[in-house]
């Protein structure tokens, strides 16, 4: 009798599971996780690398923005802006670190640029001063 | 027919329409420098209402598969569909009355051959005037505003979202610039398939990844109102606000991403905000419900050589059912 009661139960919580709603299932939960990660680089300043989803395209991989260290995102520099990437290796460390800090925070390629050049700019300055 | 439910299933027609007056006109300029969280609220108005364009029109040669859509998708996954044709003309003069009028005809399903034309005015204290051919009555009956939480066509985006929504109705504050990270949604099963209206639906899209945002927060002033507040990210050179995501009680309750297109003309170049909408997508994360709005490229024209006699009451008498 007891075996029946439990088929009974199970068959009753297979049918509902197939009739109830979906509710927020209708989205992918990948393109929901995909929102908040997104969302939330504005509160965390640095971008982690997510899990392989199709919300981020493959391509991201090239950019700076997934950068981990100063390393790779001077390797970045000297790539994408070969000419300012003369002056970037010109900057001491914490210049460096600067630069990407700051990209990080705006994601604004034009302002790795304009960065590299104040900051050795000032360098020189203060260089000529001493 | 259901008057309201003709009336709310309108809004498609009314898609970047502002129905009520607000500070924002053709006349904003273009920032220079960089804007405050307003002033960027401010230019998102502007590009959401296309006041960089003369006129604009969806869908406006005849053919069956020239046209928009509204999908909207139940948690249950029935889909409804709503084929539409729009026209916005914001060619007035300013010492005029009228600030803008837009023209929306129905071309699908129980509402095929109604038509709406709304009506803005110069004058900030007077309301928008909303005008409604009915064909089964052969009559034009005229509508008070909508709320601002009336559904857009049954969909999960509210009049407010799409029209009535202004700058001074939030307060806004500025989080920080980035880069956007991933694709825009859309209906999974949906994408890429052959549909009818629009012959083929377009992919997710993921042409805003790498482009430079904004996070806005914007907080409602409304009291007990729908949501607390919203963040939106918005492009740094066009002002095309890609996402927003609303939040109540710190909660993540719906989601909307438009993905935006930009005009090959010469329009484009002296002023950025001239874009289009390709798609609009949302999803309600409480009901599941998901809603798709789909502006084919091709049967979008602006800038028309159409007099302002067409936006008016005779056109709407004239629709064919």
């Amino acid at each position: 009798m007891q075996k029946y009661k439990t088929l009974g139960t199970l068959i009753l919580l297979a049918t509902f599971s197939v009739l109830a709603p979906t509710g927020v299932l209708a989205a992918s939960e990948s393109y929901i996780q995909a929102v908040k990660l997104d969302i939330g680089e504005f509160e965390n300043d640095i971008w982690v690398e997510p899990p392989d989803s199709e919300w981020f395209p493959k391509s991201q991989k090239f950019s700076a923005g997934r950068s981990d260290s100063v390393a790779s995102f001077s390797a970045f520099v000297q790539d994408r802006f070969p000419g300012s990437y003369l002056l970037f290796n010109k900057l001491d460390d914490n210049s460096q670190n600067k630069v990407w800090q700051n990209y990080n925070k705006t994601g604004d390629l034009g302002g790795i640029r304009s960065d590299i050049y104040s900051l050795w700019k000032q360098a020189r300055r203060n260089r000529y001063k001493r | 027919m259901n008057l309201r439910t003709v009336f709310l299933t309108t809004g498609l027609l009314s898609l970047a329409y502002a129905s009520s007056v607000s500070a924002v006109d053709r006349n904003l300029p273009f920032p220079e420098g960089t804007p405050t969280a307003t002033e960027i609220a401010e230019q998102v108005y502007f590009a959401n209402h296309l006041y960089a364009f003369d006129n604009f029109s969806i869908g406006a040669h005849k053919s069956k598969n020239r046209k928009a859509v509204l999908i909207n998708r139940s948690a249950d996954g029935t889909d409804n569909t709503i084929a539409v044709e729009r026209h916005l003309n914001n060619s007035y003069d300013s010492d005029g009355s009228i600030k803008a009028r837009d023209l929306a005809i129905f071309r699908s399903g129980k509402l095929k051959g109604t038509g709406m034309l709304v009506t803005e005015y110069d004058d900030p204290a007077k309301d928008s005037s909303y005008m409604l051919w009915i064909p089964s009555l052969r009559k034009i009956r005229r509508f008070a505003q909508p709320a601002h939480e009336d559904s857009w066509g049954g969909s999960v985006f509210t009049f407010g979202d799409v029209t009535l929504r202004k700058p001074e109705h939030e307060t806004h504050e500025l989080l920080g610039k980035k880069k956007m990270r991933s694709c825009l949604g859309a209906i999974a099963e949906l994408e890429d398939r052959g549909f009818r209206y629009v012959q083929k639906l377009p992919e997710k899209s993921c042409r805003n990844i790498g482009k430079e945002v904004y996070g806005l927060k914007s907080t409602t002033k409304f009291p007990n109102w729908w949501y607390d507040y919203r963040i939106s990210l918005v492009d740094t050179k066009t002002f095309a606000d890609y996402r927003t995501v609303y939040y109540k009680d710190g909660e993540m309750i719906k989601i909307i991403d438009r993905d935006w297109g930009v005009m090959e003309d010469k329009l484009a170049s002296s002023d950025p905000r001239a874009l289009f909408w390709r798609y609009w997508y949302g999803v309600d994360l409480k009901t599941g419900k998901e809603s798709w709005a789909v502006i084919p490229e091709r049967i979008i024209e602006f800038n028309r050589d159409v007099g302002n006699r067409f936006w008016s009451e005779r056109t709407l008498r004239r629709i064919k059912r």
